[in-house]
């Protein structure tokens, strides 16, 4: 059998356009899979940044895609403390190394000082960075671990802390079972664990923590207080979806409440008065009764700006 | 020479093309656990042909099943493991073909047959020029030629499902004895769990055909078609597949319980990472858009107006309706919400022969009508307007075939034109890739950076492939696997990983321990980044010498 096709020019348009979709997409595949500039282009732009260079210097690559490459070509003058900071703010001079014009989040909005147009842009931004007077992991409170972990699926330096689940509706519970002896506390906890199993990891949480894990430190401030956090672990973030709340308290004053989602790295920022305070911040989230989830692992910095 | 001969010809250069074009694929982290049980499946037929005592209860179990969910791959039928190990012991241990080639040859086979069914039903339905066009259309799929050169499900499936279709179709014109149909749909059963959908499809598409048929007596339309897949069908299954030969109904239980309760893997899509629902009702729309050649998609949408215009012209058994129903029944769990969606297009690619059948009569249709502008008159018209057809053809097969050269060997990373190819896809956020296939193309790289030392791989997502490339010779022995996680990274001189955006977390952990964030190389497809390699900046001092 043969397809009867039409004889009525009109009705030709669609098959004309299927021909020049056609020879399109020939032509733009090719153009398309050859896109992206090669080893010898990076190597060019690379030259321009080495010329430059100074210590110090941030340079950051777009999109995020090509990452891996311009790490190819530059990482020897990317530390890796510098890949895993909190945010861009701290430095005054950033090289943005980019291809398909895609711009760098860290240098959204700032006008480059200087352009080299070329297969790959490059781009120099200047301005006055922010001065830290002091970062929260260096002081390394008993609260978690320095370490440099995934966050939103980026690289974060940071204080790592397990955070449990809050749990309020134990609260007038615990009340009662923390005037008992041990051993009648033990033995209740055991029995009420047929109702609540959650009741055993709750009770073993020091109290202090039950309503959130609080990080306290004595900080000396400045202008302001800048810091990020999010919760880290792929895994744990798949399976226990829940968002993590942040509270700033300062001198026993709360000056900050946020939230951050899962695969989020979730800033903040509040000013501060100069001097030497008392800081504390409390990450929480909270289970309901019956579900014996695990913890939250969640990294968080903050930094003491001028 | 005969039309159907065209046909042969076609599924034959399809089998050479899937089995020249593997031999650049990776090893897929799932096709070695399939190929590992493949073995132990065709072991145990052996055994039991031969008359030995393989069929107890206890070797039944030993070789097919065991206590855990996954004990010998016990989670997915049988079918194409058992053809891949009998194809290894005859191809490779009887004829010397290398043993990947000879594992995946099955995969391969099954494509061929699928370009050769979707052949002979076009020819059937509309004529030559379309059968040929859909043949090559379904022939020229980058990602599917990609999946049939594996030792997996995915293509095979893909097959057995159209043949079961196809099957059915044959089946309802009326014949006595329609067996193929409850055979070929007890294979697919033996292939895939997606399966068993089938019946939806086929359900839907006898009770349209029924009424308008036989009215109130839809039931007895063709009933011998019915009790052909109730009966053999599960038969077919239940013979291929020995754990289920005892203990029937828990074993299945389990096996389904297996697929409606599984993790879901992290999967990228429009620059989201996504591991749990509820996913985007689009996934699979878009991600078909962005992997069939365009020009494919196109016919294909030309075909389906030709198709419901030029409906009158087929008989009762309303084949347009079965394709389309076929289609969509493979598509439709994937717009619900809940579906995995990891994988993407490998999980409804028996959607694809249906669309490829609509491009191919809406390419033949496009070519005809541009064909018709040339007058009418003098001897040479017909034969211009020939060639003018043929040309507009040709193109359409050319754009699927430079998309499908374009995609290969990386083609999970590859997306099509309108997508703007791999580095449109990275632009996009859509998936780099999965399986770990990848790895392979560091191997050189990893062996010209060789030394005499024993020099450790933290080979990450490759981890289950290595032993065969080190067997196979591509990786000097002195690079063996250094283990998992940070434990493998701290016991490593390299380190390789694959990019996909779940797995940033690895670059993470190597810069930490390593101390540097600088790659020694970086493998790309069409420029974008698929495995970043890393050496150590200062070698670990090691006990051990070579």
């Amino acid at each position: 059998m043969a397809t009867p096709a039409t004889r009525r020019p009109l009705g030709a348009i669609p098959a004309l356009l299927l021909v020049a979709i056609a020879i399109w997409e020939i032509a733009a595949t090719r153009c398309q899979a050859t896109s992206v500039p090669g080893d010898d282009a990076w190597i060019e732009a690379s030259k321009i940044v080495r010329t430059h260079h100074q210590p110090g210097d941030l340079i950051v690559f777009a999109p995020a895609w090509i990452d891996p490459v311009g790490r190819l070509h530059l990482g020897d003058l990317i530390p890796v403390e510098t890949a895993a900071r909190m945010d861009a703010a701290k430095y005054g001079r950033i090289w943005e190394l980019s291809i398909r014009d895609a711009v760098a989040p860290d240098v959204l909005g700032m006008t480059a000082t200087k352009t080299y147009p070329g297969p790959v842009d490059v781009r120099f931004y200047q301005r006055r960075p922010v001065t830290v007077i002091t970062e929260l992991i260096s002081y390394a409170p008993a609260a978690g671990r320095l370490d440099l972990v995934e966050v939103g699926f980026e690289p974060h330096r940071c204080l790592v802390v397990p955070v449990s689940p809050a749990r309020p509706y134990l609260r007038d519970l615990f009340a009662q079972l923390d005037r008992l002896p041990d051993q009648a506390r033990a033995k209740l906890i055991r029995a009420f664990a047929q109702l609540l199993p959650e009741l055993p990891a709750a009770a073993a949480m020091p109290a202090a923590d039950r309503d959130g894990k609080w990080i306290a430190i004595h900080m000396t401030l400045g202008s302001n207080l800048a810091g990020a956090f999010g919760i880290a672990d792929i895994f744990t973030r798949r399976d226990e979806r829940r968002d993590i709340g942040l509270v700033v308290e300062i001198d026993g004053k709360q000056v900050l409440e946020t939230v951050a989602p899962i695969d989020r790295w979730v800033p903040f920022e509040t000013p501060t008065s100069p001097g030497d305070h008392q800081v504390r911040i409390r990450l929480r989230w909270k289970a309901n009764p019956g579900e014996t989830t695990g913890v939250k692992t969640v990294c968080v910095n903050a930094e003491a700006r001028r | 020479m005969k039309q159907r001969t065209v046909g042969w010809i076609l599924a034959l250069v399809t089998v050479v093309l899937v089995v020249a074009n593997q031999q650049q694929v990776g090893l897929a982290r799932d096709e070695l656990v399939y190929m590992a049980s493949g073995d132990k499946y065709a072991k145990w037929w052996r055994g039991a042909l031969l008359g030995g005592d393989a069929t107890t209860r206890d070797k039944i179990t030993k070789s097919w099943g065991g206590p855990a969910p996954t004990d010998n791959n016990r989670e997915h039928p049988p079918l194409i493991k058992t053809l891949s190990g009998f194809s290894r012991l005859i191809l490779s241990d009887g004829l010397g073909v290398d043993e990947t080639t000879a594992y995946r040859f099955p995969s391969a086979l099954l494509h061929g047959v699928l370009v050769l069914l979707v052949f002979l039903m076009v020819l059937e339905l509309w004529g030559f020029a379309e059968a040929v066009m859909s043949a090559l259309l379904v022939m020229l799929l980058p990602r599917a030629v990609f999946h049939a050169g594996l030792a997996c499900f995915d293509a095979p499936i893909m097959t057995l499902w159209f043949a079961t279709v196809y099957a059915y179709w044959r089946a309802i014109d009326g014949r006595k004895w329609p067996w193929q149909v409850g055979i070929v749909f007890g294979l697919a059963l033996a292939t895939k769990h997606n399966a068993l959908l089938l019946p939806i499809a086929l359900g839907l598409h006898y009770l349209v055909a029924g009424i308008r048929q036989a009215g109130t007596g839809f039931l007895a339309y063709r009933w011998r078609v019915i009790v052909s897949m109730l009966i053999l069908a599960p038969l077919t299954f239940i013979a291929l597949w020995p754990w289920l030969w005892f203990d029937t109904l828990d074993h299945v239980a389990d096996w389904l319980t297996f697929h409606l309760t599984h993790v879901h893997y992290n999967f990228e899509y429009l620059g989201d990472n996504w591991n749990a629902p509820a996913f985007p009702w689009h996934v699979a729309l878009i991600t078909t858009l962005f992997t069939v050649p365009v020009a494919t998609l196109a016919a294909s949408v030309i075909g389906t107006c030709t198709w419901i215009v030029q409906r009158a012209r087929f008989d009762g058994r309303m084949p347009g309706l079965l394709l389309l129903l076929s289609a969509a029944t493979s598509i439709g769990p994937f717009l619900l919400g809940s579906t995995p969606i990891f994988g993407a297009e490998k999980h409804w690619m028996p959607a694809l022969p249906s669309l490829c059948i609509a491009a191919g009569v809406g390419a033949v249709w496009a070519a005809r009508a541009i064909g018709a502008l040339i007058p009418a008159g003098g001897s040479s018209a017909s034969t211009i307007r020939r060639a003018i057809a043929g040309t507009a053809c040709t193109v359409v097969v050319l754009a699927a075939l430079v998309e499908t050269i374009t995609a290969q060997p990386y083609a999970l990373t590859w997306y099509n034109a309108a997508a703007g190819e791999a580095p449109g896809g990275a632009d996009r956020g859509m998936n780099r890739q999965f399986w770990g296939v990848a790895a392979r193309g560091v191997l050189p790289v990893l062996e010209a950076d060789a030394s005499a030392s024993k020099t450790p791989v933290y080979t990450h997502d490759a981890a289950p492939a290595w032993g065969t490339y080190l067997r196979r010779g591509e990786l000097p022995s002195t690079m063996p696997d250094a283990g998992h996680e940070e434990t493998g990274i701290t016991n490593s001189q390299y380190a390789l990983v694959i990019h996909e955006r779940h797995f940033n977390r690895h670059d993470y952990l190597v810069w930490k321990l390593y101390g540097t964030v600088q790659p020694m190389f970086v493998l790309r497809t069409h420029g974008v980044p698929i495995v970043s390699l890393y050496k150590r900046p200062r070698p670990r001092p090691t006990a051990e010498k070579p």
